[in-house]
């Protein structure tokens, strides 16, 4: 396990930088907006990444509520903290493209009003971690976990519910794609996914560490209370 | 059908009028990814050397008795 990681650190590395170069140089210029929706192979590919997590952070939680296994917490603590920090990268780069685009940084439209709802929903669920200390804590965190993922599907579909400013779906949607712009746009996906994989799992690792290094804090002062400084 | 729907690729002279344009915002854009990533790892190298310090000092007391 600890060898595979930094075969596929480099692997995951190799692949972003494909994934750039394509971007940035194989895909075709857009007709309208030019070279500024190239921003759409980061922003698009982080949108549907924390997507994915945001699930992943959803059936850990439920699974967790059922079976109360340790694992299950951490995976869900470990996918909504990278969820979020996917979830950012779309609430930063999607101004960045609706500047030169709309001639706006931002408008209270039901996508980007619904993502910036489900951004704060899951912050405040890693507030809920970082400081609650209650025994109660992971069950509390599941069940605001279960409620966040609801918004998901919302946030997803606002844009075929509303009438709305951000674009529609250019896949699925009625819409259409140039099918280089489309494998371009898979690349970076595939890229993205392997590096939140990747960051996921040596998060995993590290939260399980100060898991056990807490156990054996707790341990240590059980049996000696008085040479304890923690 | 609407701009917001059929995203084609630009012809010759449009693809060279508009390679040149609006390159800064993609620029930031790219590079705002990238902060957020690194600065999270960065987060996540040091939590992990302040636990490897806890792990040193969990160890002293025991190699002592």
């Amino acid at each position: 396990m600890n060898r595979a990681f930094p075969i596929l650190g480099i692997l995951t590395a190799i692949l972003l930088s494909y994934a750039l170069y394509q971007a940035l140089v194989v895909a075709p210029t857009e007709q309208t907006m030019g070279d500024v929706q190239r921003i759409f192979y980061y922003h698009v590919p982080s949108a549907w990444t924390a997507f994915v997590l945001f699930f992943v952070n959803f059936g850990a939680s439920v699974f967790y509520l059922i079976k109360r296994k340790p694992a299950a917490d951490i995976v869900a603590l470990v996918s909504a903290e990278v969820g979020v920090v996917f979830c950012t990268v779309v609430l930063v780069t999607g101004p960045i493209w609706a500047r030169p685009v709309w001639g706006i940084w931002w408008t209270w439209d039901m996508r980007l009003t619904s993502t910036l709802v489900l951004w704060l929903i899951y912050v405040s669920y890693l507030f809920l971690r970082r400081f609650s200390s209650s025994g109660q804590t992971p069950t509390l965190a599941a069940a605001l976990a279960v409620l966040g993922a609801l918004c998901v599907p919302f946030v997803y579909f606002s844009i075929w519910f509303f009438r709305t400013q951000h674009p529609q779906p250019v896949m699925g949607g009625g819409g259409s794609i140039d099918p280089r712009m489309l494998h371009v746009l898979l690349i970076n996906w595939l890229a993205f996914s392997c590096f939140a994989f990747l960051v996921c799992w040596s998060r995993y690792r590290l939260e399980s560490l100060q898991r056990e290094v807490d156990q054996a804090h707790a341990l240590e002062s059980l049996l000696d209370p008085r040479g304890s400084t923690r | 059908m609407p701009w917001n729907r059929c995203w084609t690729p630009a012809g010759a002279r449009d693809e060279r009028k508009d390679r040149m344009s609006n390159n800064g915002y993609l620029f930031a854009a790219y590079a705002a990814t990238w902060i957020i990533h690194i600065v999270y790892l960065g987060t996540i190298v040091s939590r992990y050397s302040r636990l490897k310090r806890e792990i040193e000092d969990l160890k002293k007391p025991a190699v002592r008795s």
